[in-house]
C-alpha cells in the first residue's frame, strides 16, 4: 500500500513539474515573440525570454531524474506545442488554421499515448515483483 | 540547398549535444553532484543558445518558407534527440510509447507547417 501511495504522490509531483515547464516555456515563447515585434522593449523581452528558457532546462533536468529521457522530451515537446499555440491564439487573436488545430490535437493524443503506453508493462513488472516477494 | 542542409545538420548536432549535456548533468553521482549538475546546466544552455545562430541563418536562406524552416528545425531536432537518447541511454520503450512520440512529432510539425503565410 505504501508503495502505491508513494508512486501516486510521485506521479502528482512529476505532473506538477510538467505543468510548470509548460507555463514557463509558454511565457518564454510569448516573450521571444514580443522581442521580435515590440521594438521599444526588444532587449528586455529577450532577456526575460532567455532567462525563462534556461529555467525550463533546469526543470527538464529534474524531470530526467524522474522519467525516461525520451518520454520527458516527447511530453515537453507535446505540451509545449499545445500551450504556446493556444497562448498565441488567445493573447494575440491569432487565427489558427485547421492544420494547426489538427497538430494540437495530434500533439495531445501523442503525449497521452506516450505516457500511458508503458503502464501495462510497469503494472506487470510490479505484479511479478510482488509475486516474487510473496513466494 | 547544400548550405541549408549543412546548417541544419550543425543545428541538430548542437541541439543534441545540449540535450545530452542536460541529461548527463541529471545523472545521480556521489560527492559534488550539485556542482556537476550546475556546470552541465550552464554548459548545455550555452551550447543550446549558440545553436540558434545556425537556425537564424537557415531562416535567412529560406525567406519565403519560414514555416518549412520551422518544421525542419523543430521536427528534425526532436527526432535527432529521440534517436540520440535511444542509442546513448539504451531506452526501452514500448511500441505504443514510440507511436506516441511519433504522433507528438507529427503534431508539432503540423502546428508549424499549418500556419498562415
Amino acid at each position: 500500500m505504501s508503495s502505491c501511495v508513494g508512486s501516486r504522490r510521485d506521479a502528482w509531483v512529476t505532473s506538477g513539474w510538467f505543468v510548470l515547464f509548460a507555463i514557463l516555456n509558454t511565457a518564454s515563447g510569448v516573450c521571444f515573440k514580443q522581442s521580435g515585434t515590440d521594438a521599444a522593449h526588444r532587449v528586455e523581452y529577450f532577456v526575460v525570454a532567455a532567462t525563462l528558457g534556461w529555467t525550463c532546462m533546469a526543470i527538464t533536468m529534474v524531470l530526467y531524474r524522474r522519467m525516461n529521457a525520451n518520454l520527458v522530451s516527447a511530453v515537453n515537446a507535446g505540451i509545449g506545442a499545445i500551450a504556446l499555440n493556444l497562448a498565441l491564439w488567445w493573447l494575440f487573436s491569432t487565427d489558427l488554421t485547421a492544420l494547426q488545430w489538427l497538430g494540437i490535437v495530434a500533439a495531445a493524443g501523442g503525449t497521452a499515448l506516450a505516457l500511458v503506453g508503458g503502464m501495462d508493462t510497469a503494472a506487470r513488472s510490479r505484479a511479478a515483483a510482488a509475486r516474487g516477494e510473496a513466494s | 540547398m547544400a548550405k541549408v542542409t549543412l546548417l541544419l545538420v550543425l543545428f541538430y548536432a548542437t541541439q543534441v549535444a545540449a540535450m545530452l549535456l542536460f541529461k548527463a548533468g541529471s545523472l545521480r553521482a556521489g560527492p559534488g553532484a550539485r556542482g556537476r549538475c550546475l556546470a552541465f546546466w550552464v554548459l548545455g544552455n550555452l551550447v543550446g543558445t549558440g545553436s540558434v545562430a545556425f537556425m537564424v541563418k537557415v531562416y535567412e536562406l529560406m525567406p519565403s518558407k519560414p514555416n518549412l524552416a520551422a518544421v525542419l528545425g523543430t521536427g528534425g531536432t526532436f527526432i535527432a534527440c529521440q534517436l540520440a537518447f535511444a542509442v546513448v541511454f539504451r531506452s526501452r520503450l514500448t511500441v505504443r510509447q514510440w507511436a506516441g512520440i511519433a504522433i507528438v512529432a507529427a503534431g508539432a510539425m503540423l502546428t508549424c507547417l499549418g500556419g498562415r503565410r
